[in-house]
């Protein structure tokens, strides 16, 4: 057996060789002394002589002990003993530190998993590193369904990329039928697959152009881009939050272990002058708080399985074209190995200042009295850790009440027309098994049905309707008399819209008029643009009657039409058409009603469900939401940032003022004897009251001193997320600071009154 | 240290198989006593470090040990050599007897000379 084993081995038997190194020992020392009784000494002589011959008992058992087992892990064993025993002592303290720390390693752990499995995960599936994606999803001339932006092909094109191409193994197509604008589209294919294609029916030119353009392929096999692109910075900003709250839970803590390590300041001053090496003193007291972000760190973990879920179900839910978002979740070994690295930095963060503190002792004066030089020391060492724990809470504070105040305008924000009273119907015609020959006649009987609703004032129907979650997009719009500079100028949002779209939804048209039913396919093709097209592309001359072309249908500009947003509510309004839908002769899947109602559209809604079965069973899937409601989902991260920054900075707040609290009474308590004094001689109470306070204050601004600074700092990067309000707004820091000085002033107050309420007579008979 | 010597650093293991080859098993008290005894009181052993030496035979699988009944009847623990323990003896002998060959012949060199 090799010898580590046998060491195992003697760990693990510690107590049976205990007792029998100890049997062995005396039976040694029995009858060394018998022999020197027969040499002639007393028994008591005799003994001695033969523990003098030994040279040590208590030694040589240390050193057989040693050699025995494995001293290191015997230790740790001793350590954790000590550490448990410690926790078990004081249990509340020891639970609300626990707690703290299940809070900040839970929150983020919780936050780590999403983003690793949005970001730093592959996807799913076999090898893969073998998915590419095909198009440039940052193009503007691509749909977007809500996801990602996608570039556009046609049917037949996919069909044949799909057969005939001998680059990729297998291609895959999602979304709907989407209309045929080959020119662009080609330019971004594999040019060896598309030259297999349509080599033969394209021009010379063409083929040159072809060959000119380069193939935008991106890997797919990593994560979910989409989301990469658009939630990487509020995934981020989450983290640093919890970061902040963590360290705050530490400081906390570490201020629990310093106040105990203090108060056992004479035990460990003894050990000291005993011989044990301060090493061994920091390390057991760092057991003590591994000990307690262990147990925090797996509470933690327990946490974040049900955190992470309910972070991925926030930022997935999008309205009335949801997008699958099957995130995997599961703690696995790159999230274990996050939450123990965590932990252990945690430990060390809120272990190392005290054990290191109450180590450095002056032996001497610590022997001789209680309050002795550590006092001092660990005294020092708490309040900067409160002055850290208040100047991170004020900086939480301030991001809190910009995040609040930004959402605060964001649900208030001016979207170009009134968000009540409307909802939004999505019915799949395509996937409900009508040909699409029969869908423009379908879609025009459902507005005459849904019209006869009760409580339903106007109702029409459009490719891509509000905040649904779709988007069209184009980068090729040729305008009547506008020569662009740089490809970004002919690219806009576009909607094919039904007639009465813009008095339905409540957008005033500014010029010309609104799309009625003559709009139809045996009408002269018209658009109505937005006042920001307007300006873009004619500035102070007039746009009506002039022409815009897409792909290849050509339109006369009949109207302009407010500025609307329709798509989100933070990104900057942008040029946009619109063009009548039943003139088009692209071929759609699914079509989006907009439901002008009399009152609260949700009280209208099951009537609308109703209507839509009876007109059709098979539509009963249609899925229909107030607009308001599909408008506040698209503030989902907005919201979700708002209230856990606020419920974070709430928390450190409270772990602050708890902090705050324990160093203001603990060094009140160690003044008790001087306060009583200075009572005796003639302090009044009010005068002791206000220097206790005046402590709490300078500490709050020394808080201050560090903590707006730091928050004009650390809020920099979070500005760009901010609607309405400047990071450096002089309001949400006035309230933060004054919140602040108020919560912490009322931690300061009470050990003040108590200081107030000391009785000299008592406080001197202490001393 | 006076006038006897202290037992050299890695020569108690030797001492001890030794002394379990020739007696067969002992307590640890015996082999102390025997190791003293046949040096004629030349090595002062420090019988402490006696016992963490048996352990450290005893993990190496050198020697064996069990509970037996001492000659004057009381519980004890007996070590015994081990097969692997006889060969290690033989090894460490002819290892004493080089290196103590080795520095007998420097120091007669430098006495004739």
């Amino acid at each position: 057996m090799p010898v580590f084993l046998t060491r195992v081995w003697g760990l693990l038997r510690r107590r049976a060789l205990d007792r029998r190194l100890d049997e062995e020992l005396r039976f040694h020392l029995d009858m060394e002394a018998e022999m020197n009784r027969v040499r002639g000494m007393t028994s008591e002589e005799a003994e001695y002589a033969a523990r003098r011959a030994f040279r040590g008992v208590q030694q040589i058992k240390e050193i057989y002990r040693e050699q025995r087992g494995l001293p290191a892990i015997e230790m740790l064993l001793k350590d954790l003993q000590y550490g448990f025993r410690t926790i078990w002592k004081s249990p509340a303290l020891m639970a609300t530190a626990v707690l703290s720390l299940t809070l900040g390693i839970g929150a983020n752990t919780a936050i780590f998993s999403v983003i690793q499995a949005v970001m730093l995960r592959p996807l799913p599936v076999p090898s893969p590193g073998e998915l590419v994606s095909v198009g440039d999803s940052s193009r503007p001339t691509a749909l977007w369904e809500g996801g990602p932006m996608v570039s556009v092909f046609s049917y037949p094109l996919y069909q044949r990329l799909r057969d005939q191409n001998r680059v990729f193994t297998g291609l895959l197509a999602s979304g709907r039928a989407g209309r045929i604008q080959a020119r662009a589209e080609m330019a971004v294919l594999a040019q060896a697959a598309l030259m297999d294609f349509a080599g033969s029916r394209l021009s010379r030119a063409e083929i040159l152009d072809i060959r000119s353009k380069t193939v935008e392929v991106e890997p797919g096999g990593r994560g979910f881009s989409w989301i990469r692109k658009h939630d990487s910075r509020l995934l981020f900003t989450l983290m640093a939050i919890f970061a902040l709250v963590l360290v705050i839970g530490c400081a906390n803590v570490a201020s629990v272990l310093l106040a105990r390590a203090m108060k056992r300041q004479k035990e460990i001053s003894m050990r000291l002058v005993l011989g044990a090496s301060r090493r061994r003193l920091v390390r057991q007291l760092l057991t003590e708080s591994m000990l307690l972000a262990s147990l925090g760190g797996i509470s933690g973990l327990l946490l974040a399985g049900w955190g992470s879920r309910m972070i991925a179900r926030l930022a997935s839910n999008r309205g009335v074209n949801p997008i699958p978002f099957d995130l995997d979740i599961q703690p696995n070994t790159a999230v274990l190995a996050f939450t123990a690295a965590v932990t252990i930095l945690t430990a060390i963060l809120m272990g190392l200042v005290p054990a290191l503190r109450s180590t450095r002792i002056d032996l001497t004066s610590a022997l001789k009295e209680n309050s002795g030089a550590m006092g001092h020391a660990g005294g020092r060492a708490g309040k900067a850790l409160v002055i850290g724990q208040l100047a991170l809470s004020l900086i939480l504070l301030v991001g809190a009440g910009l995040f609040i105040r930004s959402l605060t305008n964001l649900q208030t924000l001016d979207i170009g027309y009134s968000r009540a009273n409307l909802a939004l119907l999505k019915v799949d015609l395509l996937g409900s098994g009508y040909a699409e020959s029969q869908h423009f006649a379908i879609t025009r009987r459902l507005i005459q049905r849904l019209l006869s609703v009760p409580g339903v004032t106007g109702v029409t129907v459009s490719e891509n309707g509000l905040f649904s979650g779709t988007d069209s997009n184009t980068d090729s719009l040729v305008v009547d008399g506008f020569t662009p500079a740089q490809r970004e100028d002919s690219s806009s949002s576009f909607d094919q819209v039904g007639p009465h779209s813009f008095r339905v939804v409540g957008a005033p048209i500014i010029a010309g008029r609104d799309f009625d039913e003559h709009d139809d396919e045996r009408a002269p093709a018209v658009a109505i643009i937005n006042q920001t097209m307007a300006r873009f592309y004619f500035g102070n001359s007039e746009p009506l009657g002039k022409y815009l072309a897409n792909g290849g249908d050509h339109y006369t500009i009949v109207g302009v039409v407010k500025d609307t947003k329709q798509r989100d509510l933070k990104g900057k309004l942008e040029r946009r058409f619109y063009v009548p839908l039943f003139q088009s002769k692209d071929r759609f899947g699914a079509f989006h009603f907009t439901i002008r109602t009399r009152a609260e559209a949700s009280g209208v809604i099951p009537a609308i469900r109703r209507e839509i079965e009876s007109f059709d069973r098979n539509l009963a899937s249609s899925t229909v939401e107030p607009v308001r409601a599909l408008v506040d989902q698209s503030a989902n991260g907005d919201r979700m940032i708002a209230r856990l920054s606020a419920v974070s900075g709430v928390l450190a707040l409270v772990l602050a003022a708890s902090g705050l609290y324990g160093v203001i009474s603990y060094s009140t308590s160690r003044r008790t004897p001087e306060i009583g004094l200075r009572m005796a001689l003639g302090a009044g109470r009010s005068k002791v009251m206000w220097g206790v306070l005046g402590e709490t204050l300078v500490l709050i601004l020394a808080g201050f001193t560090i903590g707006l600074p730091g928050a004009l700092l650390a809020t920099r990067p979070i500005a760009g997320n901010l609607v309405g309000v400047t990071a450096s707004d002089p309001l949400t820091l006035a309230v933060a600071s004054l919140v602040m000085l108020l919560v912490a002033g009322l931690a300061g107050f009470v050990p003040a009154l108590r200081a107030a309420r000391i009785d000299p007579m008592v406080a001197l008979r202490r001393e | 240290m006076n006038a006897k010597s202290a037992v050299l650093q890695g020569t108690l293991d030797l001492l001890v198989l030794n002394t379990l080859n020739v007696m067969g098993p002992m307590h640890g008290y015996g082999i102390a006593q025997r190791v003293q005894q046949i040096s004629q009181e030349v090595l002062q052993l420090n019988q402490g470090t006696l016992y963490p030496a048996l352990l450290r035979l005893e993990q190496k699988g050198w020697v064996r040990s069990d509970w037996g009944v001492s000659e004057n009847n009381r519980r004890a623990r007996y070590y015994s050599l081990t097969s692997s323990g006889r060969e290690q003896l033989l090894e460490k002998k002819a290892e004493w007897r080089r290196v103590s060959g080795a520095i007998e012949r420097l120091l007669e060199a430098g006495s004739g000379g």
